[in-house]
Order: structure tokens, then C-alpha cells, then sequence
């Protein structure tokens, strides 16, 4: 860095760190929001091809109580009432795809309008499956409450005849009555590496975990700093956080599984283990988490895996063709309904929900400056976890670890996982921010987010960047009526397909 | 439907209120809790002194006299009792007598090196420690509880119902001092 004094450039304006978590708050608030909003979009789109879904099974049991003779009388005329329902929704979209026809300009979508309010109760049964199935997988991911992750990493009880134990489980002790929480549990994780992470489902349950690392490098100052955000992080609640998070990208999981049912055999492992979870039976915390992981990867993209297996077995003759020929519809819904899960979860969900928690991390940053009133403490904490690396056992739970050092990103994979790495803010932004909170001990060489800062005394420079990020501008329009496009388009073809389906089994 | 749309607000007016009213009452009970807290921390520091003076007095028997100095504090301490004004001077006083105590042992090499002394030292630091986290967390919780019922809306509640605001919790400037502690 040839700059004089990129620190000095940085702290010429320091804030409160009442007024930073006031600012983190209300940016937490918006985002959260959208999210919501996203989330709710999400779910619209996973309803057409749940409600179908729901639709046919329930056909298909009603015509079994037909066939057996059980209250027959009823379920014939549910039978009937769900046909004619059905019916009547066919009806409604063939009128919105007539209504396609009549729209020449931006101005005339108002014409499907109609036609589309009144195929919004078609939603309804398959959002309430959403969200009962996200309340399901929510409380069971709670239940273990990150039990999953201490058994991952081999946790341990700290030892009480051990001095520096000891101190560590006072530093831990001081820093919740700090905060006003009941004592809060200490962990040791047996590792070289320098980091430290919180669990639990609420500050009842909350569980800090430490590396033996980390105890010996950092003395007592820096350790109280990190302690301090982690006890921040179980105070505001980002572990009840990321459990409901977690249930979300579940709930996909679980419904994309669904859909695989008839083409690879891990689905029906992970549907019944799920049923199993749900139902009680399973209740050991590596399995609960074991069957979570299943049904994530559910999302993931090598799970279309098996279909090209399907396809490379079946186009060698015509008649085995002919044997997956019935498995087509699934096939392409199952993969129609990845690619736009996909699309949204990434390209609309991923970047609020990305910056969602990184705003909670740079608050619970602030409330451990203000549990410890020492900004430095946490400072030079963070500047000696950066060189280190994750704990083995910690993939997939990166997030809950205080900061996430770049060599543990370069080794993941670029999954749905993969993305949790880069949900931390850089730590060069969070000194940034610590040092305009007070904090005076980090090197020039840590806060190179100075850099953009010094962008301001170069016009020319800065002039480039700017012009570079109004060209983002028309790709991410481009972008976003791509996806809505896409959206509509597999919307459409999924709900053709499906009600197609459940017409013919209520009906037929 | 206009006598429902009346009800309905009135009833989410109702609502607003009884969560304004519940909100104030949460904070006001995290200030006594907090109040409460600053109490378990300073008994805990009086539990332990018997044993720290049991376990250096055969290393110092010629510091009798800091040790009954301590050894008085504590009683002192723990005879100011709910009378707040004088259990806040006891307690400075006992702070600073440990302090002291922990300088002279200093002079003793042999204590110094000693596990048990070590172990105390820690012990006692983490102590000092805890109170003052305690202190903190009283008068950042009194603070917002103050904040809270001065400002609209919930001031109106809080004048209706009487509550006032809480006193900050200040020590001599000398207490806010770290203690050092020296391996």
C-alpha cells in the first residue's frame, strides 16, 4: 500500500456503537422484509406444483375408500366437489393463456389480471403444505438445536483443573452477565485452528464452542472481544435466525425430493427419513441433521444427476423408451421446477438473505463493543483468527463461526453450502467499521477496504468504477425479466401438466 | 359493518397499548434483574475471600496485618446489608484491600509461583470483572428503561401509571480501573 495513512482516512469520522446497532437494525428490518416478500414469492411458485400434487394424492385416496367401501358416500361427493373445483381452475387458466393472446404492449397485462386473481385460491392448499412442512422441518432443526455440529466437531467439556480453562470459562461467564444472560455453556473443540462459534436455538440453549487454538493464541483482552460477539450473535437471536433459514432451504429440498420420488432411490431415503423426523421416531441429532442434509441437497444440482442416467439407459432401443415414457412428465416438472428454484433462490432470495446476515454480524460487532466498551478487543481478536482456518467437521455450519477466513472459501464448492462461506463480511470491512467505532490497533495493512475510500481523492478512478457499475445496471434488468419470464413460462407449463393429472385421476 | 370497522380498531388501539404497557414492564424487570445480578456477583466475592486468606497465610504470616485489613472489609461489607449507600463504600473498600493484598504477595516469590495462588488470583479477577460487567449491564438496561418511558408514547403509560425512571449506578473513578493482573 503506497497510501500515507489509509487509517487515518477511515477514522476521520467515528460513530457511536449505539448509533451503529441503531443503523443495523434498521437495515436488518428492511431486509428481512424483502426477504419475506421473496420467500412468500417463492412459495407461490413451489404451490404449482404442490397443490396438483396434493390434488392427485388425494384423488387417489378418496378412489381407494371408493373401491373399498369405507364412508363411501363421502368421499364420493368429495370426490366430486374436488373435480368440479379442479374443473373450474382449468377453466380460469385456459381464459388467462386466451387472454396471452390479447396483450400487444406493456399496457394491455392488465387484461390477465382477472383471469389470474381468481386462480390465486389454487395457491392456497399448496402454500399451507409449504408452510406447515417449514414448521415440521423448523421445530425439528430446533429440537437438536446444533447438538448436530458439537458432535461434529468433537467437542468437549472444559476442564475444571486446567488454569487456562478455567479462565476461558470466566471470560465466557463474564461476557453473559455482560449481557444479561443465564449462564450460557462452554465447549472446547480439540484443534490447532484459531476460531470460535455459537449455537443453540435460543439464549436458553445457546452453546459457545471454542478451539483449543484460539485459547492459546489469544490472551484474555482479545478472547473477552470474541466471546463478546459470539454472546451478541445468541442475544439478538441469529441462531433462531438461521434455524428458520435453514427450514426454508429444507422445505425446497423437501418438495424438489418429492418430485425426484420416481427417479433416484436417495429420494425416497430422504422422504421417508423426513416423515420418520417429523413423526418423532427419529430423534438422535446426527440423524435429524443427517436426513436436513438429504433433503438440501434435494436443491442441489448434481441431484439431476440419475436423470441422465435414465435417459443414457433408455436410448439404446425404442422399447425402453417406451418403459419411460410415463416417467417423462415428472422428469422434466422435477427439472423445470429445479431450474427456477434455482434461479430464485440465487439470483432474488441469495443476495437479501446474504446481506441480511451480514448486516446482524456487523451488529453483534457492535454489541461486542458495547458488552466489552473496548473496540480494540475484538480487533486484534479477528486479526489473529484471519490467518487461521476452520476446525475439521464445521463445512456446511460456516456461519456460525465469528469470522470465516478466506483459505476455508477457496476449498469449498460452489453449492448451495458453498454460498453460506461468503455470507460473513470481509474482515477488512469489519475492522473498517470497528475502527469507526474506536478502535486504534489495526495495521494499515488489515483495512484495505480504506482503499475505496481513497477513491474519493481520485476522480478519475472513481469515475471508472462508477461508469463500470451503471453498466450492472441494464444486465440485472435484463436479468430479472429473464427470470420472471422463465418463471411464468414453467409456472404455466407445471400447472398444464399437473392439473392435466389431477383432473384426469378426480374426474376420470 | 361501520359499528365492526369501530370495534376492530378499538380493539387493536386495546392491543397496542397492553404491548406498550408490557414492553415497560419487561425493560423495568431487566433493570431489577440486572439490579439483582450486581448483588450475586459481590456475595460471590465474599465467599471466596475466606478461602483466599486460609490459602496464603502460610506463605505471609508477617502480613497479618493486610489480612485482617481484608478480613475486616469483608465483615464491613457484609454488614452494610440493603442500606445501599454504605454497602457501596464497604465494597470499594474491600476492592481496594484485595488489590493490596494481591501487591504485597507479589513481594513472595514462592506464592506467586503457587497454583493455588495463581488459581485465586483468577478467580478473584474474574470476580472484580463480573461485577463491573454486572454494573454495566444495570446501567445500560436502567438507561433504556429510562429512555423508554421519557419518551413518546410510552410516557403517557408511564405517567399514568407512575413509574420513574431508575438511577445510574457511579463509582469512584479509581474502581473503573482494570485490575492488573500479573502472571
Amino acid at each position: 500500500m503506497s497510501s500515507d495513512d489509509p487509517v487515518a482516512v477511515v477514522s476521520s469520522r467515528t460513530v457511536s456503537f449505539f448509533d451503529e446497532q441503531a443503523r443495523r437494525r434498521r437495515q436488518a428490518r428492511w431486509l428481512s422484509a424483502s426477504c419475506l416478500i421473496i420467500a412468500s414469492g417463492i412459495g407461490v411458485v413451489l404451490a404449482t406444483v404442490i397443490t396438483p400434487l396434493l390434488l392427485i394424492l388425494a384423488g387417489a385416496g378418496l378412489r381407494l375408500l371408493i373401491r373399498f367401501d369405507v364412508f363411501s358416500g363421502s368421499a364420493l361427493s368429495a370426490l366430486h366437489d374436488l373435480g368440479t373445483w379442479t374443473a373450474g381452475h382449468v377453466a380460469t387458466f385456459f381464459l388467462v393463456i386466451d387472454s396471452l393472446d390479447q396483450i400487444h404492449g406493456f399496457g394491455d397485462i392488465g387484461v390477465t389480471l382477472t383471469p389470474l386473481s381468481k386462480m390465486s385460491s389454487l395457491c392456497l392448499p399448496g402454500l399451507a403444505a409449504a408452510a406447515l412442512a417449514w414448521l415440521v422441518l423448523r421445530s425439528a432443526i430446533a429440537r437438536i438445536g446444533g447438538e448436530d455440529l458439537v458432535l461434529r466437531l468433537k467437542c468437549r467439556a472444559p476442564n475444571p483443573h486446567d488454569l487456562e480453562e478455567r479462565q476461558l470459562a470466566n471470560v465466557v461467564d463474564e461476557m453473559a452477565i455482560a449481557a444479561g444472560l443465564p449462564a450460557v455453556r462452554l465447549l472446547m473443540i480439540d484443534s490447532p485452528t484459531i476460531n470460535a462459534a455459537a449455537t443453540g436455538r435460543s439464549h436458553r440453549t445457546a452453546t459457545i464452542l471454542v478451539t483449543r487454538g484460539l485459547m492459546d493464541t489469544l490472551d484474555r483482552r482479545e478472547t473477552g472481544g470474541i466471546v463478546a460477539h459470539l454472546i451478541a450473535t445468541v442475544v439478538q437471536g441469529d441462531t433462531g435466525l438461521s434455524v428458520s433459514v435453514l427450514a426454508v432451504f429444507q422445505t425446497l429440498g423437501f418438495f424438489l425430493t418429492l418430485l425426484d420420488l420416481p427417479l433416484r432411490l436417495s429420494a425416497s431415503r430422504a422422504i421417508g427419513g423426513a416423515v420418520l423426523v417429523a413423526l418423532g421416531i427419529k430423534r438422535s441429532p446426527e440423524a435429524v441433521a443427517h436426513i436436513g442434509e438429504m433433503l438440501e441437497d434435494g436443491l442441489n444440482a448434481s441431484s439431476i444427476e440419475p436423470v441422465n442416467r435414465i435417459f443414457a439407459w433408455a436410448e439404446v432401443s425404442k422399447w425402453r423408451l417406451a418403459v419411460i415414457a410415463p416417467l417423462l412428465p415428472f422428469i422434466l416438472i422435477s427439472l423445470f421446477m429445479k431450474l427456477v428454484l434455482f434461479l430464485w433462490t440465487a439470483l432474488l432470495l441469495g443476495p437479501p438473505l446474504g446481506l441480511l446476515w451480514r448486516t446482524r454480524r456487523y451488529s453483534a460487532d457492535a454489541v461486542a463493543v458495547q458488552l466489552t466498551r473496548d473496540p480494540d478487543a475484538l480487533a486484534l481478536g479477528l486479526q489473529k483468527i484471519a490467518g487461521s482456518s476452520l476446525p475439521d467437521g464445521a463445512s456446511g455450519r460456516e456461519y456460525f463461526f465469528v469470522h470465516v477466513p478466506l483459505s476455508s472459501i477457496a476449498d469449498s464448492n460452489v453449492t448451495r453450502r458453498g454460498v453460506t462461506v461468503s455470507l460473513h463480511p470481509s474482515l477488512a470491512r469489519r475492522l473498517a467499521r470497528l475502527i469507526r467505532m474506536g478502535a486504534n490497533s489495526v495495521g494499515p495493512a488489515q483495512a484495505t477496504w480504506a482503499r475505496l475510500a481513497e477513491l474519493s481523492r481520485q476522480p478519475a478512478r472513481a469515475a471508472l468504477v462508477l461508469g463500470l457499475m451503471l453498466l450492472l445496471v441494464p444486465l440485472v434488468g435484463a436479468l430479472a425479466i429473464m427470470v420472471a419470464y422463465v418463471t411464468a413460462l414453467i409456472m404455466t407449463i407445471v400447472l398444464a401438466a399437473g392439473l392435466g393429472i389431477a383432473g384426469a385421476v378426480l374426474g376420470g | 359493518m361501520s359499528d365492526w370497522a369501530i370495534f376492530g380498531i378499538a380493539g387493536l388501539v386495546i392491543l397496542y397499548l397492553l404491548w406498550l404497557y408490557n414492553s415497560i414492564i419487561g425493560l423495568r424487570n431487566r433493570v431489577r434483574n440486572a439490579w439483582a445480578q450486581i448483588d450475586v456477583q459481590l456475595k460471590r466475592r465474599h465467599d471466596l475471600i475466606p478461602n483466599l486468606l486460609e490459602s496464603v497465610k502460610g506463605y505471609m504470616a508477617h502480613e497479618r496485618g493486610i489480612m485482617e485489613q481484608v478480613s475486616l472489609a469483608r465483615q464491613n461489607a457484609i454488614a452494610a446489608g440493603s442500606d445501599v449507600a454504605a454497602r457501596v463504600t464497604a465494597e470499594d473498600a474491600l476492592s481496594r484491600s484485595v488489590r493490596s493484598l494481591f501487591a504485597v504477595a507479589e513481594a513472595y516469590p514462592q506464592l506467586r509461583a503457587s497454583e493455588n495462588m495463581l488459581s485465586f488470583q483468577e478467580e478473584l479477577s474474574s470476580t472484580e470483572n463480573r461485577i463491573s460487567f454486572a454494573r454495566q449491564h444495570y446501567n445500560d438496561a436502567t438507561m433504556e428503561y429510562n429512555t423508554a418511558i421519557q419518551t413518546v408514547p410510552r410516557n403517557l403509560l408511564a405517567g399514568l401509571f407512575s413509574l420513574h425512571p431508575e438511577v445510574l449506578f457511579t463509582t469512584e473513578e479509581a474502581d473503573r480501573q482494570p485490575v492488573a493482573v500479573k502472571f
